[in-house]
């Protein structure tokens, strides 16, 4: 598809009484959110069937996870996510400068999320905590605890490529009149990765460490 | 409708910040460990609810919009309560 088709499909705007002034490209986001959000609901719940079927969760003589080390990361993709949502704001306020230095922080805040990650899988596998020998892995909380945030580290990975793609757009100034459909799309995105994460945070790390 | 607001963004910024502090707070504390997993996921849950509302924009959108968002979320929640039910039912709760 041309560029110009691509950006007639953003441009356009559906006037459907029923679901208001909106894109084909942010139904279209929005749809594929739902069915990524149902392939993150099957591994929590995997995650959640083992973990009551599991006597001894963490065993002894495997690391447990970094709680305080985590819960920043968890700030930082917050952070983002709000700096996100402000580069919406200012580019539907057709404010460049601010656009582009809140999406500048927010591409930031992601590489530190990714780094965080993989300071912590090296952390991780340097005590101990690998997958063993087959294919599910002789522990369930090491199998579940790599796939499910190395499932995310995936998306977060794809979010900051996606936003890179955005930001060089954005610096070359096709936004400038006040198209914001491309930076909604990729915000809702972000957003999501953020509120999967929030869900993973809980139960991948916090309730395990409950006392 | 209501329109976006940046004050909104700060303030659900704010409420996010101090909901990751207590939930981090009750991993830790020595309190009943039910307490503690229903405040962790309740409190997960009004996380979600902050970051949907208001920087997805959830709440701005339209009703049917917003009906085709969120109703198809809580799917995967029913099943989840069919799960916990049946391993109550099989004792592995």
């Amino acid at each position: 598809m041309s560029t110009s088709a691509t950006d007639h499909l953003n441009m356009r705007v559906v006037r459907e009484p029923h679901y208001g002034p909106t894109t084909p490209g942010k139904l279209g986001i929005w749809a594929f959110l739902l069915s990524d959000a149902f392939s993150f609901f099957g591994l929590l719940l995997t995650y959640g069937v083992f973990y009551i079927q599991t006597p001894e969760w963490i065993p002894d003589y495997l690391p447990k996870l970094g709680i305080p080390f985590t819960a920043v990361m968890t700030f930082v993709l917050i952070c983002s996510s709000v700096s996100m949502v402000l580069a919406h704001d200012a580019c539907v306020h057709k404010n460049h400068a601010k656009t582009v230095r809140w999406l500048g922080l927010t591409i930031l805040g992601g590489l530190f999320f990714l780094g965080g990650q993989v300071y912590e899988y090296t952390h991780l596998i340097g005590e101990g905590l690998i997958f063993g020998n087959s294919l599910v892995g002789e522990s369930r909380y090491a199998s579940t605890f790599y796939l499910i945030t190395s499932f995310h580290g995936a998306h977060v990975l794809t979010g900051v490529i996606y936003l890179i793609v955005i930001f060089i757009n954005l610096i070359k100034g096709k936004y400038k009149d006040g198209n914001h459909t491309a930076i909604e799309q990729v915000g809702l995105f972000w957003h999501f990765v953020d509120l999967v994460w929030i869900l993973v945070f809980a139960f991948v790390y916090l309730i395990p460490a409950t006392i | 409708m209501a329109s976006p607001n940046p004050r909104n963004y700060i303030i659900a910024f704010i409420w996010l910040g101090v909901l990751t502090l207590l939930g981090v707070g009750l991993a830790q504390f020595p309190i009943p460990r039910i307490y503690a997993v229903i405040g962790i996921i309740a409190l997960a849950i009004a996380k979600i609810a902050l970051v949907g509302l208001v920087f997805m924009h959830i709440r701005y959108e339209t009703v049917h919009l917003r009906n085709s968002i969120v109703i198809p979320f809580l799917i995967p929640v029913l099943f989840a309560i069919a799960l916990i039910c049946e391993s109550a039912n099989n004792g592995a709760i």
